[in-house]
């Protein structure tokens, strides 16, 4: 049998199989319209407020303050134009950083077509935004500032809890897109006073096709979709209620395993590292060395390609993606590797490794020994290759 | 991904590798991703009986460098002058959006191959005109 291993995580995850169970019923016993007044459309909406209790109490937010979207993308486009858009009389600057998913970088850009002032926050050489360089662009017009809590791309992780001090001494709106940190970090929207954030359940061994927005009580927030009284009014559309259910035990497993599970991707991803630099020569690792998530290995190999890489790791049954997983379907270079500084002659060379629970050494050690071949085949044609000296 | 044709021909991986004294060489980096393009051949008497590429870059570079290779091995330098980039993009099938360029890039290495060898045959005229 042709052997798989997928190490893509940070793209998305299978479903856990304790998920997936509870959703099994909503599809054919439980599936009435949530919104539906009858016992069928009761019964869904009595699992749909378990699902919504057990999000909120995964980042310690109130039950009525989680909103359920499609996912991280819809959460980031209606937090940031949702959030402007309701607040737009206060002034007409907003902030985000250089290495944001491309849901929100690309809601800034609209924005900024339509006429609002935009910030677009750099980064330091780890992918950290730097405190003083956001302190200096805050002014009394601003109205919203957006900044991911991790990075899906290299794994770092911003100093969110200063960062969100910062704006809200202010009192600006802040919002952080939280898709690829939920589960691997503690959060407390309570404790980081953000305004909204955004949650994803494929990233966390949920089903596809939801996510949340978490917005503070008493927060303004213009709606995305509308012609329907679901979720509060605030988001039109018959809810995914099997989803939800699989989201909402998705993000009650996450957190419960929270520390079992980071230790065994951290000490997967590490045990990856080392052996690639024990097997392979010329090797960057990408992202900040301590301050990054437990799961996530950037790796760029001197003198080859990353898609060259890929094609060749998927012809041994190896998932992995270059930058990032929704940019490999075309050949658009990382932003985020780019705004890091990471030399121009690298980004193209660039593979992400990400973890899952099931990972086993026995993979890694597979995937080491058929990376070892691709890139000593790809070196062997390429014009770049120059002497590498052992590191060992 | 690519089709069969592609994939083969990146996998392969034929006719890789330098020619120290070449009778045509030529070198062309694509400027919107980076990749680079060595072709190299010997063709003393005007037929070509070795050709070699080293090439930096994504599978498709990689394939349309190897089969420019296949090609001209056993061509005279007039048969190769008239290869087109059309001949290229029908021989490798169909390639994903934004592909083409990486085709392209080969394409040049070609032509700047063949201007290479002209160049160096000049050069060796001269020198036989001189003695």
């Amino acid at each position: 049998m042709e052997r798989k291993v997928f190490l893509d995580s940070a793209s998305t995850t299978y479903v856990n199989a304790e998920v997936l169970q509870e959703m099994l019923p909503v599809f054919d016993t439980v599936y009435g319209n949530a919104n539906s007044l009858h016992n069928f459309g009761r019964a869904a909406n009595e699992l749909l407020d378990k699902a919504r209790d057990r999000v909120a109490k995964a980042i310690n937010a109130k039950a009525s303050e989680i909103y359920f979207t499609s996912g991280g993308t819809e959460a980031n486009n209606w937090a940031i134009k949702g959030l402007v858009y309701a607040n737009n009389l206060k002034g007409n600057h907003i902030i985000t950083s250089q290495i944001e998913h491309d849901s929100v970088l690309e809601t800034f850009k609209e924005l900024e077509h339509e006429g609002f002032r935009v910030t677009y926050l750099p980064v330091d050489k780890n992918g950290i935004v730097n405190l003083a360089n956001l302190m200096h662009v805050l002014s009394s017009n601003t109205i919203l500032v957006s900044i991911m809590t991790a990075n899906n791309e290299v794994g770092t992780i911003q100093h969110i809890n200063a960062i969100s001090k910062t704006v809200k001494e202010k009192g600006i709106l802040f919002h952080t897109d939280a898709v690829q940190a939920f589960s691997n970090l503690k959060i407390d929207v309570k404790e980081l006073n953000v305004d909204a954030m955004t949650l994803s359940s494929h990233k966390i061994y949920g089903p596809k096709g939801i996510g949340a927005l978490y917005v503070k009580r008493g927060v303004k927030i213009k709606n995305l979709l509308i012609g329907g009284s679901q979720e509060f009014s605030k988001r039109a559309g018959t809810v995914n209620v099997p989803a939800a259910v699989g989201f909402g035990k998705a993000a009650e497993l996450a957190i419960r395993d929270m520390k079992a599970t980071n230790d065994k991707t951290k000490n997967l991803r590490d045990y990856f590292i080392r052996e690639l630099k024990n097997h392979i020569t010329g090797i960057h690792i990408n992202g900040h060395p301590i301050q990054r998530l437990p799961h996530i290995a950037n790796v760029s190999f001197d003198y080859i390609d990353g898609e060259s890489i890929m094609l060749m790791l998927d012809l041994d049954g190896i998932a992995v993606s270059t930058g990032a997983a929704c940019s490999s379907g075309d050949t658009k270079e990382s932003h985020v590797l780019r705004a890091m500084g990471v030399p121009t002659e690298l980004i193209k060379n660039t593979i992400r490794f990400s973890f899952t629970k099931r990972t086993t050494k026995e993979e890694i050690n597979y995937v080491i020994e058929k990376l070892e071949v691709i890139v000593k085949k790809l070196r062997d044609i390429s014009p770049l290759t120059k002497r590498i000296k052992k590191e060992r | 991904m690519y089709n069969k044709r592609i994939m083969e021909l990146f996998l392969n991986a034929k006719n890789a590798g330098e020619i120290r004294s070449a009778d045509g060489a030529s070198e062309v980096e694509n400027e919107t991703c980076g990749s680079i393009i060595k072709l190299f051949i010997l063709a003393e008497t005007g037929v070509v009986t070795e050709a070699r590429f080293k090439t930096f870059g994504c599978p498709v570079s990689i394939a349309a460098s190897v089969l420019i290779t296949e090609m001209i091995k056993g061509k005279t330098i007039e048969e190769i002058s008239i290869i087109t980039l059309e001949d290229l993009l029908q021989e490798l099938g169909e390639l994903p959006q934004g592909k083409v360029r990486c085709v392209e890039t080969a394409f040049e290495a070609l032509i700047e191959l063949l201007a290479s060898y002209d160049k160096k045959q000049k050069r060796k005229e001269k020198i036989v005109e001189k003695s």
